[in-house]
Protein backbone atom coordinates (compact mmCIF):
# COMPACT_ATOMS: atom_id res chain seq x y z
CA UNK A 1 0.00 0.00 0.00
CA UNK A 2 1.35 3.22 -1.06
CA UNK A 3 0.26 6.79 -1.06
CA UNK A 4 1.19 7.14 -5.07
CA UNK A 5 -1.28 4.95 -5.90
CA UNK A 6 -3.99 5.49 -3.34
CA UNK A 7 -6.31 7.64 -5.69
CA UNK A 8 -7.24 4.14 -7.84
CA UNK A 9 -8.44 2.08 -4.93
CA UNK A 10 -11.38 2.72 -2.83
CA UNK A 11 -11.95 1.71 1.17
CA UNK A 12 -13.59 -1.23 1.48
CA UNK A 13 -15.81 0.94 3.92
CA UNK A 14 -17.54 1.94 0.47
CA UNK A 15 -18.61 -1.15 -0.75
CA UNK A 16 -22.31 -0.43 0.31
CA UNK A 17 -23.38 -3.47 1.47
CA UNK A 18 -24.76 -4.37 4.85
CA UNK A 19 -27.64 -3.16 7.12
CA UNK A 20 -29.22 -0.33 6.19
CA UNK A 21 -27.44 0.02 2.73
CA UNK A 22 -30.32 1.78 1.31
CA UNK A 23 -30.15 5.13 3.59
CA UNK A 24 -26.78 4.54 5.72
CA UNK A 25 -23.61 4.99 3.57
CA UNK A 26 -21.09 4.66 6.85
CA UNK A 27 -20.56 3.83 10.83
CA UNK A 28 -17.03 5.37 12.51
CA UNK A 29 -16.10 5.00 15.80
CA UNK A 30 -13.11 7.29 17.01
CA UNK A 31 -11.43 7.23 20.21
CA UNK A 32 -9.23 10.23 21.32
CA UNK A 33 -5.86 8.94 23.49
CA UNK A 34 -3.18 11.05 25.20
CA UNK A 35 0.38 9.54 26.55
CA UNK A 36 0.39 10.22 30.28
CA UNK A 37 2.30 13.09 31.30
CA UNK A 38 3.59 14.21 27.89
CA UNK A 39 2.57 17.54 27.20
CA UNK A 40 -0.64 17.62 25.02
CA UNK A 41 -0.13 18.76 20.96
CA UNK A 42 -1.04 22.20 20.89
CA UNK A 43 1.58 22.80 24.17
CA UNK A 44 4.55 20.64 23.41
CA UNK A 45 7.20 21.79 21.83
CA UNK A 46 8.76 20.60 18.34
CA UNK A 47 11.08 17.99 20.48
CA UNK A 48 7.91 17.13 22.67
CA UNK A 49 6.12 16.32 19.40
CA UNK A 50 9.10 14.38 17.99
CA UNK A 51 8.99 12.14 20.66
CA UNK A 52 5.69 11.72 21.01
CA UNK A 53 5.51 11.00 17.15
CA UNK A 54 7.65 8.29 17.73
CA UNK A 55 5.89 6.53 20.60
CA UNK A 56 3.46 6.41 19.14
CA UNK A 57 4.16 5.30 15.72
CA UNK A 58 6.82 2.27 17.52
CA UNK A 59 3.12 1.01 19.13
CA UNK A 60 0.91 1.76 16.17
CA UNK A 61 3.90 -0.32 13.95
CA UNK A 62 4.25 -3.14 16.61
CA UNK A 63 0.32 -3.57 17.26
CA UNK A 64 -0.03 -5.68 13.43
CA UNK A 65 -3.03 -3.91 12.65
CA UNK A 66 -0.99 -1.85 9.95
CA UNK A 67 1.41 -5.03 8.79
CA UNK A 68 -0.08 -4.82 5.06
CA UNK A 69 -1.02 -1.15 5.63
CA UNK A 70 1.24 2.21 5.50
CA UNK A 71 2.64 4.96 7.56
CA UNK A 72 3.00 7.92 6.74
CA UNK A 73 4.64 11.41 8.29
CA UNK A 74 2.24 14.17 7.24
CA UNK A 75 3.97 16.88 7.80
CA UNK A 76 6.87 15.55 4.48
CA UNK A 77 3.44 15.06 2.34
CA UNK A 78 2.91 17.29 -0.53
CA UNK A 79 -0.13 19.70 -0.23
CA UNK A 80 -2.30 17.39 -2.62
CA UNK A 81 -1.34 13.93 -1.09
CA UNK A 82 -2.58 15.66 2.40
CA UNK A 83 -5.96 16.91 0.67
CA UNK A 84 -5.98 13.44 -0.96
CA UNK A 85 -6.10 11.55 2.70
CA UNK A 86 -8.98 14.33 3.94
CA UNK A 87 -11.16 13.57 0.61
CA UNK A 88 -10.67 9.46 2.00
CA UNK A 89 -11.67 10.33 5.73
CA UNK A 90 -7.88 9.59 6.71
CA UNK A 91 -7.38 12.75 8.26
CA UNK A 92 -9.06 16.20 9.62
CA UNK A 93 -8.49 19.32 7.61
CA UNK A 94 -6.49 20.68 10.84
CA UNK A 95 -4.22 17.20 11.06
CA UNK A 96 -3.51 18.16 6.51
CA UNK A 97 -2.45 21.43 7.88
CA UNK A 98 0.86 19.44 8.17
CA UNK A 99 1.92 20.61 11.55
CA UNK A 100 5.45 19.22 12.98
CA UNK A 101 5.81 15.39 13.49
CA UNK A 102 2.08 14.71 12.02
CA UNK A 103 1.44 11.24 11.52
CA UNK A 104 -0.77 8.79 10.02
CA UNK A 105 -1.33 4.87 10.05
CA UNK A 106 -3.76 2.92 7.97
CA UNK A 107 -4.97 -0.37 7.70
CA UNK A 108 -4.90 -1.55 3.97
CA UNK A 109 -8.29 -1.64 3.20
CA UNK A 110 -8.34 1.95 4.91
CA UNK A 111 -11.07 0.14 8.02
CA UNK A 112 -8.80 1.41 10.92
CA UNK A 113 -6.57 4.43 10.84
CA UNK A 114 -4.91 6.65 13.36
CA UNK A 115 -3.72 10.30 13.37
CA UNK A 116 -0.30 11.12 15.53
CA UNK A 117 -0.29 14.12 16.96
CA UNK A 118 -3.53 16.22 15.75
CA UNK A 119 -5.59 17.53 18.75
CA UNK A 120 -4.61 14.74 20.80
CA UNK A 121 -1.47 12.29 20.32
CA UNK A 122 -3.52 9.91 19.17
CA UNK A 123 -6.75 9.37 17.26
CA UNK A 124 -8.06 5.80 16.54
CA UNK A 125 -10.55 5.32 13.57
CA UNK A 126 -12.64 2.52 12.31
CA UNK A 127 -14.62 2.77 9.36
CA UNK A 128 -17.20 0.16 8.82
CA UNK A 129 -20.06 0.81 5.59
CA UNK A 130 -23.31 0.82 6.08
CA UNK A 131 -24.85 0.60 9.88
CA UNK A 132 -22.00 -0.92 11.74
CA UNK A 133 -21.46 0.82 14.49
CA UNK A 134 -21.38 -1.76 17.12
CA UNK A 135 -19.12 -3.91 14.63
CA UNK A 136 -17.26 -0.31 14.43
CA UNK A 137 -16.55 -0.25 18.55
CA UNK A 138 -15.78 -3.90 19.06
CA UNK A 139 -12.70 -3.66 16.72
CA UNK A 140 -11.63 -0.68 18.02
CA UNK A 141 -12.33 -1.80 21.70
CA UNK A 142 -9.83 -4.69 19.80
CA UNK A 143 -7.06 -1.99 18.82
CA UNK A 144 -7.64 0.01 21.72
CA UNK A 145 -6.94 -3.34 23.82
CA UNK A 146 -3.21 -3.62 21.78
CA UNK A 147 -2.77 -0.10 22.38
CA UNK A 148 -3.02 0.18 25.92
CA UNK A 149 -0.36 -2.95 26.35
CA UNK A 150 2.79 -0.96 24.88
CA UNK A 151 1.80 3.12 25.77
CA UNK A 152 0.84 4.37 29.12
CA UNK A 153 -2.86 6.14 28.42
CA UNK A 154 -3.51 8.84 30.05
CA UNK A 155 -6.17 8.17 32.17
CA UNK A 156 -7.94 8.74 36.03
CA UNK A 157 -10.52 7.07 37.67
CA UNK A 158 -12.77 10.14 38.06
CA UNK A 159 -12.48 11.37 34.71
CA UNK A 160 -11.82 8.42 32.26
CA UNK A 161 -9.23 9.03 29.53
CA UNK A 162 -7.98 12.46 29.46
CA UNK A 163 -7.88 14.82 26.15
CA UNK A 164 -6.62 17.94 25.39
CA UNK A 165 -10.09 19.18 24.91
CA UNK A 166 -12.57 18.83 27.75
CA UNK A 167 -15.45 17.87 24.86
CA UNK A 168 -13.80 14.76 24.38
CA UNK A 169 -12.80 13.62 28.02
CA UNK A 170 -14.14 10.38 29.71
CA UNK A 171 -14.83 7.43 26.67
CA UNK A 172 -12.67 9.72 24.43
CA UNK A 173 -15.22 8.39 21.99
CA UNK A 174 -16.79 9.82 18.98
CA UNK A 175 -19.47 7.60 17.57
CA UNK A 176 -20.97 8.77 14.45
CA UNK A 177 -23.25 7.66 11.15
CA UNK A 178 -23.13 9.26 7.60
CA UNK A 179 -27.11 8.78 6.77
CA UNK A 180 -28.80 9.43 3.04
CA UNK A 181 -32.16 11.28 3.18
CA UNK A 182 -32.91 12.53 0.16
CA UNK A 183 -36.74 12.07 -0.10
CA UNK A 184 -36.40 14.18 3.57
CA UNK A 185 -35.10 16.58 1.60
CA UNK A 186 -37.32 16.31 -1.42
CA UNK A 187 -40.24 16.25 0.71
CA UNK A 188 -38.70 19.23 2.72
CA UNK A 189 -39.64 17.60 5.73
CA UNK A 190 -35.60 17.37 6.59
CA UNK A 191 -35.53 20.67 8.52
CA UNK A 192 -38.33 19.89 10.68
CA UNK A 193 -37.59 16.06 11.44
CA UNK A 194 -34.08 16.87 12.43
CA UNK A 195 -35.06 19.46 15.02
CA UNK A 196 -37.60 17.13 16.38
CA UNK A 197 -35.45 14.27 16.84
CA UNK A 198 -32.38 16.14 18.70
CA UNK A 199 -31.76 14.81 21.66
CA UNK A 200 -30.06 13.01 24.00
CA UNK A 201 -26.98 15.46 23.39
CA UNK A 202 -26.65 13.88 19.64
CA UNK A 203 -25.67 16.22 17.03
CA UNK A 204 -26.99 16.48 13.40
CA UNK A 205 -24.79 18.03 10.96
CA UNK A 206 -25.33 18.49 7.31
CA UNK A 207 -26.19 21.13 4.12
CA UNK A 208 -29.45 21.35 3.50
CA UNK A 209 -31.84 23.92 2.62
CA UNK A 210 -34.43 25.49 0.56
CA UNK A 211 -35.78 22.72 -1.73
CA UNK A 212 -33.29 22.20 -4.36
CA UNK A 213 -30.49 23.65 -2.45
CA UNK A 214 -29.15 20.90 -0.36
CA UNK A 215 -26.17 19.18 -1.37
CA UNK A 216 -26.04 15.46 -1.82
CA UNK A 217 -28.66 14.99 1.08
CA UNK A 218 -25.93 13.97 3.20
CA UNK A 219 -25.89 14.06 6.71
CA UNK A 220 -23.65 13.13 10.23
CA UNK A 221 -25.08 12.17 13.42
CA UNK A 222 -22.84 11.98 16.48
CA UNK A 223 -22.80 11.93 19.83
CA UNK A 224 -21.78 15.19 21.71
CA UNK A 225 -21.47 13.97 25.21
CA UNK A 226 -18.33 12.01 25.75
CA UNK A 227 -18.46 11.77 30.31
CA UNK A 228 -20.63 10.19 31.98
CA UNK A 229 -22.23 7.64 29.52
CA UNK A 230 -21.16 4.42 29.14
CA UNK A 231 -19.76 3.39 25.54
CA UNK A 232 -22.27 0.91 24.62
CA UNK A 233 -25.12 3.56 26.07
CA UNK A 234 -23.90 6.44 23.60
CA UNK A 235 -23.39 3.91 20.82
CA UNK A 236 -26.72 2.40 21.42
CA UNK A 237 -28.47 6.11 21.97
CA UNK A 238 -26.49 7.64 18.18
CA UNK A 239 -28.03 4.07 16.71
CA UNK A 240 -31.48 4.68 17.67
CA UNK A 241 -31.67 8.39 16.49
CA UNK A 242 -30.61 6.92 13.32
CA UNK A 243 -33.25 4.23 12.68
CA UNK A 244 -35.60 6.62 14.05
CA UNK A 245 -34.94 9.28 11.38
CA UNK A 246 -34.35 6.71 8.23
CA UNK A 247 -37.51 5.61 9.29
CA UNK A 248 -38.89 9.25 8.26
CA UNK A 249 -37.36 8.60 5.27
CA UNK A 250 -38.51 5.30 4.40
CA UNK A 251 -42.22 7.06 4.54
CA UNK A 252 -41.00 10.29 2.36
CA UNK A 253 -39.79 7.16 -0.12
CA UNK A 254 -43.02 5.78 0.06
CA UNK A 255 -44.84 8.92 -0.12
CA UNK A 256 -43.10 10.71 -2.67
CA UNK A 257 -42.82 7.39 -5.12
CA UNK A 258 -46.58 7.50 -4.62
CA UNK A 259 -47.30 10.95 -5.43
CA UNK A 260 -44.95 12.54 -7.80
CA UNK A 261 -43.47 9.42 -9.10
CA UNK A 262 -42.72 10.99 -12.62
CA UNK A 263 -40.64 13.98 -11.40
CA UNK A 264 -38.60 11.36 -9.33
CA UNK A 265 -38.28 9.34 -12.64
CA UNK A 266 -37.50 12.12 -14.53
CA UNK A 267 -34.89 13.39 -11.88
CA UNK A 268 -33.17 10.32 -12.03
CA UNK A 269 -32.79 9.34 -15.95
CA UNK A 270 -31.68 13.00 -16.23
CA UNK A 271 -28.78 12.24 -13.56
CA UNK A 272 -28.10 8.94 -15.76
CA UNK A 273 -28.24 11.37 -18.55
CA UNK A 274 -25.56 13.78 -17.03
CA UNK A 275 -22.94 11.24 -16.31
CA UNK A 276 -23.26 9.25 -19.78
CA UNK A 277 -23.12 12.19 -22.06
CA UNK A 278 -21.92 15.36 -20.02
CA UNK A 279 -18.33 16.94 -20.99
CA UNK A 280 -18.41 19.15 -18.19
CA UNK A 281 -19.34 18.47 -14.70
CA UNK A 282 -19.27 21.04 -11.57
CA UNK A 283 -18.23 19.48 -8.06
CA UNK A 284 -21.90 20.35 -6.15
CA UNK A 285 -23.83 18.97 -9.67
CA UNK A 286 -21.91 16.00 -9.11
CA UNK A 287 -22.59 15.42 -5.76
CA UNK A 288 -26.28 16.47 -6.02
CA UNK A 289 -26.94 14.00 -8.68
CA UNK A 290 -25.18 10.71 -7.26
CA UNK A 291 -27.67 11.42 -4.48
CA UNK A 292 -30.48 10.97 -7.26
CA UNK A 293 -28.82 7.98 -8.41
CA UNK A 294 -28.39 6.44 -5.71
CA UNK A 295 -31.77 7.18 -4.84
CA UNK A 296 -33.26 5.67 -7.83
CA UNK A 297 -30.69 2.42 -6.96
CA UNK A 298 -32.50 1.88 -3.60
CA UNK A 299 -36.32 2.77 -4.84
CA UNK A 300 -35.43 -0.23 -7.85
CA UNK A 301 -36.33 2.64 -10.48
CA UNK A 302 -32.68 2.52 -11.95
CA UNK A 303 -31.95 -0.42 -14.09
CA UNK A 304 -28.61 -0.31 -15.65
CA UNK A 305 -25.97 -2.68 -14.00
CA UNK A 306 -23.24 -0.32 -14.00
CA UNK A 307 -24.86 1.40 -12.18
CA UNK A 308 -24.25 0.18 -7.91
CA UNK A 309 -24.16 1.62 -4.27
CA UNK A 310 -20.28 0.75 -4.57
CA UNK A 311 -19.58 2.88 -7.66
CA UNK A 312 -21.35 5.52 -6.63
CA UNK A 313 -19.41 5.73 -3.37
CA UNK A 314 -16.44 5.63 -4.97
CA UNK A 315 -17.43 8.42 -7.67
CA UNK A 316 -18.11 10.45 -4.60
CA UNK A 317 -15.07 9.87 -3.63
CA UNK A 318 -12.60 9.91 -6.93
CA UNK A 319 -14.28 13.09 -8.26
CA UNK A 320 -12.99 15.68 -5.26
CA UNK A 321 -10.49 17.71 -6.44
CA UNK A 322 -7.41 16.35 -5.05
CA UNK A 323 -8.21 12.55 -6.32
CA UNK A 324 -8.86 14.43 -9.69
CA UNK A 325 -5.32 16.02 -9.79
CA UNK A 326 -3.88 12.27 -8.86
CA UNK A 327 -5.83 10.67 -11.75
CA UNK A 328 -4.29 13.28 -13.93
CA UNK A 329 -0.52 13.60 -12.75
CA UNK A 330 -0.25 17.57 -12.28
CA UNK A 331 -2.35 20.13 -11.08
CA UNK A 332 -5.64 21.28 -12.61
CA UNK A 333 -7.62 24.48 -12.91
CA UNK A 334 -11.16 24.63 -12.14
CA UNK A 335 -12.43 24.40 -15.50
CA UNK A 336 -10.05 21.38 -16.17
CA UNK A 337 -11.45 19.66 -12.94
CA UNK A 338 -14.77 20.21 -14.33
CA UNK A 339 -14.07 18.48 -18.03
CA UNK A 340 -11.49 15.22 -16.40
CA UNK A 341 -14.67 15.17 -13.24
CA UNK A 342 -16.66 14.50 -16.15
CA UNK A 343 -14.57 11.75 -17.61
CA UNK A 344 -14.26 10.10 -14.51
CA UNK A 345 -17.44 9.79 -14.07
CA UNK A 346 -17.94 7.82 -17.46
CA UNK A 347 -15.57 5.96 -16.95
CA UNK A 348 -16.52 4.62 -13.18
CA UNK A 349 -20.14 4.30 -14.91
CA UNK A 350 -19.30 2.38 -18.12
CA UNK A 351 -16.34 0.03 -16.41
CA UNK A 352 -17.97 -3.84 -17.05
CA UNK A 353 -18.69 -5.01 -13.97
CA UNK A 354 -15.96 -7.16 -11.67
CA UNK A 355 -13.57 -4.69 -12.58
CA UNK B 1 -27.28 36.13 -1.46
CA UNK B 2 -23.62 36.49 -0.64
CA UNK B 3 -21.64 34.38 2.31
CA UNK B 4 -22.39 34.83 5.40
CA UNK B 5 -18.99 34.73 6.35
CA UNK B 6 -16.93 36.42 3.79
CA UNK B 7 -19.58 38.76 2.11
CA UNK B 8 -17.76 38.42 -1.12
CA UNK B 9 -18.45 35.10 -3.20
CA UNK B 10 -21.91 33.74 -4.01
CA UNK B 11 -23.40 31.17 -0.96
CA UNK B 12 -23.96 27.91 -2.76
CA UNK B 13 -23.63 25.64 0.27
CA UNK B 14 -26.96 26.01 3.04
CA UNK B 15 -25.51 24.94 5.64
CA UNK B 16 -27.50 24.05 8.87
CA UNK B 17 -26.40 22.53 12.08
CA UNK B 18 -28.24 21.30 15.07
CA UNK B 19 -26.08 21.30 18.21
CA UNK B 20 -27.89 20.39 21.85
CA UNK B 21 -31.51 22.24 20.45
CA UNK B 22 -29.51 25.11 19.05
CA UNK B 23 -30.15 25.27 15.32
CA UNK B 24 -27.61 27.38 13.67
CA UNK B 25 -28.17 28.06 10.06
CA UNK B 26 -24.90 29.28 7.71
CA UNK B 27 -25.09 30.66 3.80
CA UNK B 28 -21.54 30.07 3.12
CA UNK B 29 -19.76 29.92 -0.42
CA UNK B 30 -17.30 26.56 -1.02
CA UNK B 31 -14.39 27.72 0.48
CA UNK B 32 -16.14 29.25 3.63
CA UNK B 33 -17.94 25.99 4.12
CA UNK B 34 -14.71 24.17 3.76
CA UNK B 35 -13.23 26.48 6.50
CA UNK B 36 -15.76 25.74 8.85
CA UNK B 37 -15.30 22.19 9.19
CA UNK B 38 -11.97 23.08 10.90
CA UNK B 39 -13.96 24.94 13.64
CA UNK B 40 -16.51 22.51 14.37
CA UNK B 41 -16.53 22.02 17.99
CA UNK B 42 -19.91 22.53 18.99
CA UNK B 43 -18.61 23.88 22.54
CA UNK B 44 -16.91 27.63 22.86
CA UNK B 45 -15.02 26.41 25.63
CA UNK B 46 -13.90 30.07 26.79
CA UNK B 47 -17.64 31.43 26.15
CA UNK B 48 -19.00 28.76 28.29
CA UNK B 49 -16.45 29.54 31.10
CA UNK B 50 -17.37 33.64 31.15
CA UNK B 51 -20.79 32.12 31.43
CA UNK B 52 -19.88 30.28 34.44
CA UNK B 53 -19.57 32.75 36.95
CA UNK B 54 -18.54 30.77 39.94
CA UNK B 55 -15.56 29.53 38.22
CA UNK B 56 -12.17 31.93 39.13
CA UNK B 57 -13.96 33.72 41.04
CA UNK B 58 -10.71 33.50 43.19
CA UNK B 59 -7.00 35.07 41.76
CA UNK B 60 -6.11 32.13 43.19
CA UNK B 61 -8.38 29.81 41.06
CA UNK B 62 -6.91 31.51 37.92
CA UNK B 63 -3.12 31.64 39.08
CA UNK B 64 -3.08 28.02 39.93
CA UNK B 65 -0.72 26.18 37.68
CA UNK B 66 -0.03 22.62 36.45
CA UNK B 67 3.90 21.59 38.36
CA UNK B 68 4.02 19.05 35.52
CA UNK B 69 3.15 20.82 32.38
CA UNK B 70 3.20 24.55 33.16
CA UNK B 71 -0.37 25.79 32.33
CA UNK B 72 -2.48 27.87 34.47
CA UNK B 73 -5.85 27.55 35.00
CA UNK B 74 -6.21 31.57 33.35
CA UNK B 75 -4.09 29.89 29.96
CA UNK B 76 -6.96 27.19 29.95
CA UNK B 77 -9.81 29.86 29.89
CA UNK B 78 -7.90 31.31 26.74
CA UNK B 79 -7.02 28.85 24.96
CA UNK B 80 -10.14 26.13 26.03
CA UNK B 81 -7.25 23.13 25.80
CA UNK B 82 -5.51 21.66 28.84
CA UNK B 83 -1.71 21.52 28.49
CA UNK B 84 -1.44 17.67 29.97
CA UNK B 85 -3.02 14.67 31.80
CA UNK B 86 -1.67 15.88 34.99
CA UNK B 87 -3.90 19.37 34.71
CA UNK B 88 -7.36 17.21 35.37
CA UNK B 89 -6.06 16.45 38.82
CA UNK B 90 -4.78 20.16 39.54
CA UNK B 91 -7.93 22.05 38.03
CA UNK B 92 -10.19 19.28 39.10
CA UNK B 93 -12.21 21.88 41.02
CA UNK B 94 -12.81 24.63 38.37
CA UNK B 95 -13.19 21.84 35.98
CA UNK B 96 -16.04 19.92 37.67
CA UNK B 97 -18.62 22.47 37.09
CA UNK B 98 -17.94 22.96 33.20
CA UNK B 99 -18.09 19.04 32.75
CA UNK B 100 -20.97 19.36 34.09
CA UNK B 101 -22.43 21.67 31.84
CA UNK B 102 -20.46 20.35 28.47
CA UNK B 103 -21.60 16.14 29.30
CA UNK B 104 -24.63 14.38 31.29
CA UNK B 105 -22.62 13.86 34.34
CA UNK B 106 -18.60 15.18 35.60
CA UNK B 107 -18.25 11.23 36.33
CA UNK B 108 -16.70 8.29 33.96
CA UNK B 109 -18.63 5.34 33.82
CA UNK B 110 -17.30 3.71 30.58
CA UNK B 111 -14.34 1.10 30.61
CA UNK B 112 -11.04 1.83 31.74
CA UNK B 113 -8.21 -0.32 29.70
CA UNK B 114 -5.04 -0.38 31.19
CA UNK B 115 -4.67 -4.13 30.74
CA UNK B 116 -5.48 -5.39 34.23
CA UNK B 117 -7.89 -2.80 35.25
CA UNK B 118 -10.93 -4.14 33.03
CA UNK B 119 -11.05 -7.73 32.09
CA UNK B 120 -14.43 -9.17 32.37
CA UNK B 121 -16.27 -12.27 31.05
CA UNK B 122 -18.04 -10.22 29.26
CA UNK B 123 -15.34 -8.06 27.45
CA UNK B 124 -13.83 -10.91 26.68
CA UNK B 125 -16.97 -12.47 24.81
CA UNK B 126 -16.75 -8.93 22.80
CA UNK B 127 -13.15 -9.06 22.03
CA UNK B 128 -13.91 -13.20 20.25
CA UNK B 129 -16.31 -11.28 17.93
CA UNK B 130 -14.29 -8.80 17.07
CA UNK B 131 -11.06 -11.32 16.55
CA UNK B 132 -13.50 -13.60 14.80
CA UNK B 133 -14.22 -10.72 12.70
CA UNK B 134 -10.60 -9.45 11.73
CA UNK B 135 -9.99 -13.31 11.52
CA UNK B 136 -11.82 -13.58 8.10
CA UNK B 137 -11.15 -9.78 6.99
CA UNK B 138 -7.48 -11.30 7.20
CA UNK B 139 -8.14 -14.16 5.21
CA UNK B 140 -10.10 -12.82 2.62
CA UNK B 141 -6.92 -10.54 2.24
CA UNK B 142 -4.82 -13.10 2.48
CA UNK B 143 -2.83 -12.12 5.26
CA UNK B 144 -1.98 -15.55 6.30
CA UNK B 145 0.99 -14.67 8.88
CA UNK B 146 -1.89 -12.10 10.57
CA UNK B 147 -4.70 -14.66 10.42
CA UNK B 148 -2.23 -17.20 12.12
CA UNK B 149 -1.64 -14.91 15.23
CA UNK B 150 -5.18 -14.24 15.66
CA UNK B 151 -6.32 -17.99 15.33
CA UNK B 152 -3.80 -18.21 18.14
CA UNK B 153 -5.62 -15.04 20.27
CA UNK B 154 -8.73 -16.73 19.32
CA UNK B 155 -7.70 -20.19 20.83
CA UNK B 156 -6.66 -18.84 23.75
CA UNK B 157 -9.83 -16.41 24.70
CA UNK B 158 -11.82 -19.82 24.05
CA UNK B 159 -9.80 -21.51 26.35
CA UNK B 160 -9.85 -18.72 29.04
CA UNK B 161 -13.94 -18.41 28.37
CA UNK B 162 -14.35 -21.68 28.81
CA UNK B 163 -12.86 -22.24 32.17
CA UNK B 164 -14.54 -19.06 33.73
CA UNK B 165 -18.07 -21.03 32.26
CA UNK B 166 -16.83 -24.22 33.54
CA UNK B 167 -15.96 -22.11 37.21
ZN1 LIG C 1 -17.35 32.86 1.90
ZN1 LIG D 1 -0.55 20.11 32.87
Amino acid sequence: MEIETLHKKIGSWLSGSGNESDTVLSSRIRLARNLDKQPFCHLASSSQREETYNIVIEALRSSNFFSKGMFLRVDELSKINRMLLVERYLISLEHAQGKISSGLAVSEGEIISSMVNEEDHLRMQVLYPCLQLHEAFSLSREFERVMSKKVKFAVNKEFGFLTSCPTNVGTGLRASVMVHLPALVIDEQIGQILQAVNKLGLAVRGTFGEGTHSIGSIFQISNQVTLGKSEEEIIIDVEKMVKEIIGYEQKAREKILKNRRIEIEDKIGRAYGVFSNAKVVSSKETIDLLSILKLGVDLGLLHSKNITNDRINASRIQTQPAHLQKFAGRELTHHERDVYRAKILKDIFSRKRGK
Amino acid sequence: MLCDACHKFEATIHYTEIVGGKVIKLNLCEECFKKKELVNTPFNISELLAGLTQIGKDVSENTAKCGNCGMTFLDFKKKGKLGCSECYSVFRTQLLPLLKTIHKSPHHIGFIEQSDLYIDEKNDKVRLEALKKRLSETVKSEEFEEAALIRDQIKELRKKIETKDGN
